[in-house]
Protein backbone atom coordinates (compact mmCIF):
# COMPACT_ATOMS: atom_id res chain seq x y z
CA UNK A 1 0.00 0.00 0.00
CA UNK A 2 1.07 3.61 -0.65
CA UNK A 3 1.94 5.99 1.80
CA UNK A 4 -1.67 8.10 2.35
CA UNK A 5 -2.64 11.49 2.57
CA UNK A 6 0.62 13.66 1.32
CA UNK A 7 -0.72 17.00 0.96
CA UNK A 8 -0.28 16.72 -2.95
CA UNK A 9 -2.76 14.33 -3.13
CA UNK A 10 -5.37 16.23 -0.75
CA UNK A 11 -4.68 19.68 -2.86
CA UNK A 12 -4.55 17.65 -6.23
CA UNK A 13 -8.26 16.43 -5.24
CA UNK A 14 -8.98 20.04 -3.97
CA UNK A 15 -8.47 21.34 -7.31
CA UNK A 16 -10.75 18.71 -8.80
CA UNK A 17 -13.23 19.25 -6.34
CA UNK A 18 -13.57 23.14 -7.25
CA UNK A 19 -13.75 22.23 -11.49
CA UNK A 20 -16.32 20.17 -10.62
CA UNK A 21 -18.37 21.58 -7.79
CA UNK A 22 -16.89 25.23 -7.62
CA UNK A 23 -15.26 27.07 -4.62
CA UNK A 24 -16.37 27.82 -1.61
CA UNK A 25 -17.13 31.33 -2.23
CA UNK A 26 -19.64 30.06 -5.08
CA UNK A 27 -22.24 28.87 -2.30
CA UNK A 28 -24.77 31.07 -1.05
CA UNK A 29 -26.74 31.29 1.85
CA UNK A 30 -29.93 30.32 -0.49
CA UNK A 31 -28.20 27.84 -1.81
CA UNK A 32 -26.78 26.35 1.19
CA UNK A 33 -29.90 26.38 2.83
CA UNK A 34 -31.49 24.45 -0.18
CA UNK A 35 -28.54 21.66 -0.13
CA UNK A 36 -29.07 21.18 3.36
CA UNK A 37 -32.94 20.66 3.52
CA UNK A 38 -32.44 18.48 0.52
CA UNK A 39 -30.43 16.38 2.84
CA UNK A 40 -32.91 16.29 5.82
CA UNK A 41 -31.03 18.82 8.10
CA UNK A 42 -33.19 21.89 9.30
CA UNK A 43 -31.03 24.93 8.66
CA UNK A 44 -32.73 26.91 11.80
CA UNK A 45 -32.05 24.23 14.24
CA UNK A 46 -28.36 23.93 13.04
CA UNK A 47 -27.75 27.22 13.26
CA UNK A 48 -29.17 27.58 16.43
CA UNK A 49 -27.26 24.06 18.01
CA UNK A 50 -23.99 26.06 16.88
CA UNK A 51 -24.64 29.31 18.63
CA UNK A 52 -25.47 27.11 21.79
CA UNK A 53 -22.23 25.39 21.80
CA UNK A 54 -20.36 28.86 21.04
CA UNK A 55 -22.75 30.37 23.95
CA UNK A 56 -21.27 27.48 26.45
CA UNK A 57 -17.59 28.16 25.79
CA UNK A 58 -18.47 31.78 26.08
CA UNK A 59 -20.15 30.74 29.41
CA UNK A 60 -17.05 28.66 30.07
CA UNK A 61 -14.51 31.38 29.54
CA UNK A 62 -16.42 33.55 31.25
CA UNK A 63 -16.11 31.56 34.65
CA UNK A 64 -12.69 30.72 33.75
CA UNK A 65 -11.09 33.96 33.22
CA UNK A 66 -13.98 36.78 33.91
CA UNK A 67 -13.95 37.70 30.43
CA UNK A 68 -14.95 36.58 26.72
CA UNK A 69 -12.72 36.75 23.63
CA UNK A 70 -14.27 39.80 21.66
CA UNK A 71 -14.86 37.43 18.64
CA UNK A 72 -16.64 35.12 20.31
CA UNK A 73 -18.38 37.37 21.94
CA UNK A 74 -19.68 38.48 18.60
CA UNK A 75 -20.18 35.11 17.20
CA UNK A 76 -22.76 34.70 20.25
CA UNK A 77 -24.51 37.71 19.56
CA UNK A 78 -24.90 36.91 15.98
CA UNK A 79 -26.02 33.30 16.59
CA UNK A 80 -28.48 34.43 19.13
CA UNK A 81 -30.41 31.42 20.35
CA UNK A 82 -33.78 32.83 19.00
CA UNK A 83 -32.31 32.58 15.51
CA UNK A 84 -33.12 34.30 12.07
CA UNK A 85 -36.15 32.72 11.14
CA UNK A 86 -37.67 34.25 14.63
CA UNK A 87 -36.10 37.58 14.42
CA UNK A 88 -37.87 38.49 11.65
CA UNK A 89 -41.36 37.25 12.87
CA UNK A 90 -40.55 39.27 15.77
CA UNK A 91 -39.53 42.23 13.44
CA UNK A 92 -42.86 41.62 11.52
CA UNK A 93 -44.64 41.84 14.83
CA UNK A 94 -42.87 45.06 15.63
CA UNK A 95 -43.85 46.46 12.07
CA UNK A 96 -47.54 45.23 12.85
CA UNK A 97 -47.59 46.92 16.55
CA UNK A 98 -46.17 50.21 15.14
CA UNK A 99 -48.88 50.51 12.67
CA UNK A 100 -52.09 49.67 14.75
CA UNK A 101 -50.01 52.56 17.18
CA UNK A 102 -50.75 54.92 14.31
CA UNK A 103 -53.56 54.00 13.20
CA UNK A 104 -54.95 54.37 17.26
CA UNK A 105 -53.26 58.05 17.44
CA UNK A 106 -55.15 59.14 14.29
CA UNK A 107 -58.18 57.65 15.40
CA UNK A 108 -57.61 59.92 18.89
CA UNK A 109 -56.47 62.80 17.15
CA UNK A 110 -59.57 62.80 15.51
CA UNK A 111 -62.49 61.38 16.90
CA UNK A 112 -65.42 61.91 14.72
CA UNK A 113 -63.69 59.25 12.60
CA UNK A 114 -65.18 56.53 14.77
CA UNK A 115 -68.61 58.39 14.81
CA UNK A 116 -68.22 58.24 10.94
CA UNK A 117 -69.39 62.14 11.23
CA UNK A 118 -66.13 63.45 9.32
CA UNK A 119 -66.88 66.84 7.73
CA UNK A 120 -65.19 66.85 4.09
CA UNK A 121 -64.34 69.85 2.76
CA UNK A 122 -63.00 69.85 -1.53
CA UNK A 123 -60.39 72.06 -1.86
CA UNK A 124 -61.39 72.43 -5.75
CA UNK A 125 -57.83 73.15 -7.24
CA UNK A 126 -59.14 73.91 -10.25
CA UNK A 127 -60.72 77.59 -8.88
CA UNK A 128 -56.91 78.69 -9.11
CA UNK A 129 -56.32 77.91 -12.41
CA UNK A 130 -56.14 80.76 -14.96
CA UNK A 131 -56.84 78.95 -18.27
CA UNK A 132 -59.97 78.00 -17.06
CA UNK A 133 -63.62 79.18 -19.01
CA UNK A 134 -66.70 80.68 -17.01
CA UNK A 135 -67.85 77.66 -18.45
CA UNK A 136 -65.44 75.01 -17.62
CA UNK A 137 -65.75 76.33 -13.81
CA UNK A 138 -69.53 76.33 -13.70
CA UNK A 139 -69.61 72.32 -14.87
CA UNK A 140 -66.99 71.80 -12.45
CA UNK A 141 -68.83 73.73 -9.44
CA UNK A 142 -71.73 71.02 -10.84
CA UNK A 143 -69.61 68.05 -10.20
CA UNK A 144 -68.34 69.38 -7.19
CA UNK A 145 -72.07 69.70 -5.89
CA UNK A 146 -73.08 66.52 -6.79
CA UNK A 147 -70.24 64.94 -5.30
CA UNK A 148 -71.12 66.97 -2.17
CA UNK A 149 -74.87 65.87 -2.57
CA UNK A 150 -74.12 61.89 -2.83
CA UNK A 151 -71.52 61.93 0.38
CA UNK A 152 -74.19 63.69 2.40
CA UNK A 153 -76.77 61.74 1.21
CA UNK A 154 -74.29 58.44 1.83
CA UNK A 155 -74.14 59.67 5.67
CA UNK A 156 -77.78 60.09 5.81
CA UNK A 157 -78.14 56.30 4.93
CA UNK A 158 -75.78 54.77 7.50
CA UNK B 1 -22.39 32.30 7.51
CA UNK B 2 -23.25 29.37 9.69
CA UNK B 3 -25.80 27.50 7.26
CA UNK B 4 -23.25 28.59 4.31
CA UNK B 5 -20.49 27.02 6.12
CA UNK B 6 -22.70 23.52 6.86
CA UNK B 7 -23.97 23.34 3.21
CA UNK B 8 -20.43 23.68 2.18
CA UNK B 9 -19.21 21.33 4.91
CA UNK B 10 -22.50 18.75 3.55
CA UNK B 11 -20.90 19.48 0.09
CA UNK B 12 -16.88 18.46 1.18
CA UNK B 13 -18.98 15.34 3.24
CA UNK B 14 -20.77 13.96 -0.21
CA UNK B 15 -17.59 14.30 -1.79
CA UNK B 16 -16.28 11.64 0.75
CA UNK B 17 -19.13 9.30 0.48
CA UNK B 18 -20.96 10.50 3.71
CA UNK B 19 -24.87 11.22 3.40
CA UNK B 20 -27.79 12.44 4.99
CA UNK B 21 -28.50 14.24 7.86
CA UNK B 22 -26.73 12.47 10.21
CA UNK B 23 -23.68 11.42 8.47
CA UNK B 24 -21.07 11.31 11.24
CA UNK B 25 -17.00 10.94 10.11
CA UNK B 26 -16.90 6.75 11.26
CA UNK B 27 -14.68 6.41 14.30
CA UNK B 28 -14.59 10.13 15.16
CA UNK B 29 -18.57 10.28 15.33
CA UNK B 30 -18.23 14.06 13.91
CA UNK B 31 -21.30 15.71 11.76
CA UNK B 32 -20.86 18.46 9.64
CA UNK B 33 -22.61 20.57 12.89
CA UNK B 34 -19.76 19.51 15.03
CA UNK B 35 -17.23 20.55 12.13
CA UNK B 36 -18.93 23.83 11.60
CA UNK B 37 -19.15 24.49 15.68
CA UNK B 38 -15.47 23.69 15.84
CA UNK B 39 -14.53 25.92 12.69
CA UNK B 40 -16.43 28.60 14.14
CA UNK B 41 -14.39 28.20 17.47
CA UNK B 42 -11.22 28.30 15.79
CA UNK B 43 -11.44 31.97 14.43
CA UNK B 44 -13.33 33.20 17.52
CA UNK B 45 -10.74 32.38 19.82
CA UNK B 46 -7.96 33.40 17.56
CA UNK B 47 -6.66 30.00 16.46
CA UNK B 48 -7.54 30.64 12.74
CA UNK B 49 -6.29 34.37 11.61
CA UNK B 50 -8.08 36.42 9.12
CA UNK B 51 -6.07 38.66 6.98
CA UNK B 52 -8.27 40.73 4.77
CA UNK B 53 -5.77 40.80 1.97
CA UNK B 54 -5.86 37.29 1.53
CA UNK B 55 -9.63 36.64 0.52
CA UNK B 56 -13.12 36.78 2.25
CA UNK B 57 -13.30 35.19 5.58
CA UNK B 58 -16.04 32.53 4.30
CA UNK B 59 -13.57 31.30 2.11
CA UNK B 60 -10.98 30.70 4.99
CA UNK B 61 -13.54 29.24 7.36
CA UNK B 62 -14.15 26.80 4.60
CA UNK B 63 -11.03 25.45 3.39
CA UNK B 64 -10.51 25.47 7.04
CA UNK B 65 -13.56 23.10 7.35
CA UNK B 66 -12.87 21.00 4.57
CA UNK B 67 -9.30 20.73 5.91
CA UNK B 68 -10.42 19.66 9.46
CA UNK B 69 -13.15 17.13 7.44
CA UNK B 70 -10.00 15.34 5.90
CA UNK B 71 -7.86 15.23 8.72
CA UNK B 72 -10.56 13.54 10.47
CA UNK B 73 -11.02 11.18 7.61
CA UNK B 74 -7.03 10.13 8.36
CA UNK B 75 -7.56 10.10 11.97
CA UNK B 76 -10.34 7.68 11.76
CA UNK B 77 -8.40 6.03 9.28
CA UNK B 78 -5.12 5.85 10.63
CA UNK B 79 -7.16 4.63 14.17
CA UNK B 80 -8.82 1.67 12.77
CA UNK B 81 -6.36 0.25 10.70
CA UNK B 82 -4.03 0.41 14.24
CA UNK B 83 -7.34 -1.27 15.86
CA UNK B 84 -6.94 -4.52 12.66
CA UNK B 85 -3.64 -4.62 13.59
CA UNK B 86 -3.86 -5.05 17.29
CA UNK B 87 -6.01 -7.69 16.99
CA UNK B 88 -4.49 -11.03 15.48
CA UNK B 89 -6.85 -13.09 13.90
CA UNK B 90 -8.28 -15.99 15.58
CA UNK B 91 -6.73 -19.08 14.89
CA UNK B 92 -9.92 -21.09 14.51
CA UNK B 93 -11.64 -18.83 12.08
CA UNK B 94 -9.05 -19.08 9.05
CA UNK B 95 -10.57 -19.67 5.95
CA UNK B 96 -13.98 -18.25 7.25
CA UNK B 97 -15.43 -15.01 6.20
CA UNK B 98 -13.99 -11.66 7.94
CA UNK B 99 -15.41 -10.17 11.05
CA UNK B 100 -17.40 -7.32 11.13
CA UNK B 101 -14.39 -5.17 12.30
CA UNK B 102 -12.68 -7.21 9.18
CA UNK B 103 -14.59 -5.64 6.74
CA UNK B 104 -13.69 -2.23 4.70
CA UNK B 105 -15.74 0.23 6.09
CA UNK B 106 -17.24 3.04 3.48
CA UNK B 107 -14.39 5.60 4.64
CA UNK B 108 -12.18 3.33 5.95
CA UNK B 109 -8.85 3.23 3.89
CA UNK B 110 -8.20 7.10 3.77
CA UNK B 111 -5.31 6.39 1.00
CA UNK B 112 -8.40 5.50 -1.62
CA UNK B 113 -10.36 8.30 -0.29
CA UNK B 114 -7.35 10.19 -1.90
CA UNK B 115 -6.88 8.87 -4.61
CA UNK B 116 -7.84 10.71 -7.61
CA UNK B 117 -8.93 7.75 -10.03
CA UNK B 118 -11.01 6.56 -6.97
CA UNK B 119 -12.42 9.26 -6.51
CA UNK B 120 -13.10 9.85 -10.05
CA UNK B 121 -14.98 6.83 -10.06
CA UNK B 122 -17.03 7.45 -6.99
CA UNK B 123 -18.34 11.01 -9.14
CA UNK B 124 -18.88 9.25 -12.20
CA UNK B 125 -20.66 6.98 -10.78
CA UNK B 126 -22.94 9.46 -8.81
CA UNK B 127 -23.71 11.27 -12.46
CA UNK B 128 -24.31 8.49 -14.77
CA UNK B 129 -28.21 9.34 -15.33
CA UNK B 130 -27.29 12.89 -15.84
CA UNK B 131 -25.92 13.19 -19.59
CA UNK B 132 -25.24 17.02 -19.18
CA UNK B 133 -23.62 16.70 -15.60
CA UNK B 134 -21.84 13.49 -16.57
CA UNK B 135 -20.12 15.53 -19.48
CA UNK B 136 -18.85 18.33 -17.06
CA UNK B 137 -17.44 15.66 -14.90
CA UNK B 138 -15.60 13.75 -17.62
CA UNK B 139 -14.68 17.00 -19.58
CA UNK B 140 -12.96 18.57 -16.55
CA UNK B 141 -11.50 14.79 -15.27
CA UNK B 142 -10.37 13.72 -18.92
CA UNK B 143 -8.70 16.91 -19.70
CA UNK B 144 -7.66 18.36 -16.31
CA UNK B 145 -9.26 21.69 -17.09
CA UNK B 146 -8.95 24.08 -14.17
CA UNK B 147 -10.63 27.70 -15.40
CA UNK B 148 -13.75 28.12 -16.49
CA UNK B 149 -13.80 29.44 -19.34
CA UNK B 150 -11.83 26.61 -20.88
CA UNK B 151 -14.04 24.15 -19.65
CA UNK B 152 -17.03 25.99 -21.01
CA UNK B 153 -15.14 26.12 -24.15
CA UNK B 154 -14.35 22.79 -24.17
CA UNK B 155 -18.39 21.87 -23.16
CA UNK B 156 -19.04 24.19 -26.35
CA UNK B 157 -21.23 26.53 -23.49
CA UNK B 158 -21.45 29.97 -21.81
CA UNK B 159 -19.38 29.88 -18.78
CA UNK B 160 -22.61 31.03 -16.92
CA UNK B 161 -24.41 27.42 -18.04
CA UNK B 162 -21.44 25.79 -16.95
CA UNK B 163 -21.51 27.85 -13.65
CA UNK B 164 -25.57 26.59 -13.53
CA UNK B 165 -24.24 23.42 -13.84
CA UNK B 166 -21.98 23.74 -10.93
CA UNK B 167 -24.69 24.42 -8.66
CA UNK B 168 -26.81 21.36 -10.36
CA UNK B 169 -23.61 19.20 -9.48
CA UNK B 170 -23.80 20.10 -5.78
CA UNK B 171 -27.35 19.19 -5.49
CA UNK B 172 -27.11 16.07 -7.10
CA UNK B 173 -24.49 14.93 -5.03
CA UNK B 174 -25.94 15.75 -2.24
CA UNK B 175 -29.23 13.96 -3.35
CA UNK B 176 -27.33 11.03 -4.90
CA UNK B 177 -25.31 10.16 -1.42
CA UNK B 178 -28.65 10.64 0.23
CA UNK B 179 -30.18 8.23 -2.28
CA UNK B 180 -26.86 5.53 -1.31
CA UNK B 181 -27.27 5.67 2.61
CA UNK B 182 -30.76 4.78 2.30
CA UNK B 183 -30.25 1.83 -0.07
CA UNK B 184 -27.60 0.54 2.12
CA UNK B 185 -29.56 0.78 5.24
CA UNK B 186 -31.95 -1.06 3.92
CA UNK B 187 -29.99 -3.88 2.54
CA UNK B 188 -28.68 -4.56 6.10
Amino acid sequence: MREPTSDEDRNRLNALSESLFGGPHEIDANEAEGLLRSAGIVPEELTSNVGERLRQRADSYLQAEGTVPVLLQKAVEDLHPVGPWLESEMELATQARNVVRRILQQVKSSPQALSGKLEITFAAAYRGKKDLSARDKEILDCVTNDLKRRIEGHDGDS
Amino acid sequence: MTVRLAGYGLRVFSEYRLGGSDATVSGVGLSVEDFVSEVLLEFAEGRLAHEASRGELFSLLATALRNDIVDALRKAAHAREESRSALPRDGTSEGQPPGLDELPARTSDFSQLMDAERYRQQVQAAFVDEPELAEVVNTVLDHGFSKPQEIAEALGISTTDYQNRKKRLRRRLIEYRLVEVRDERADL
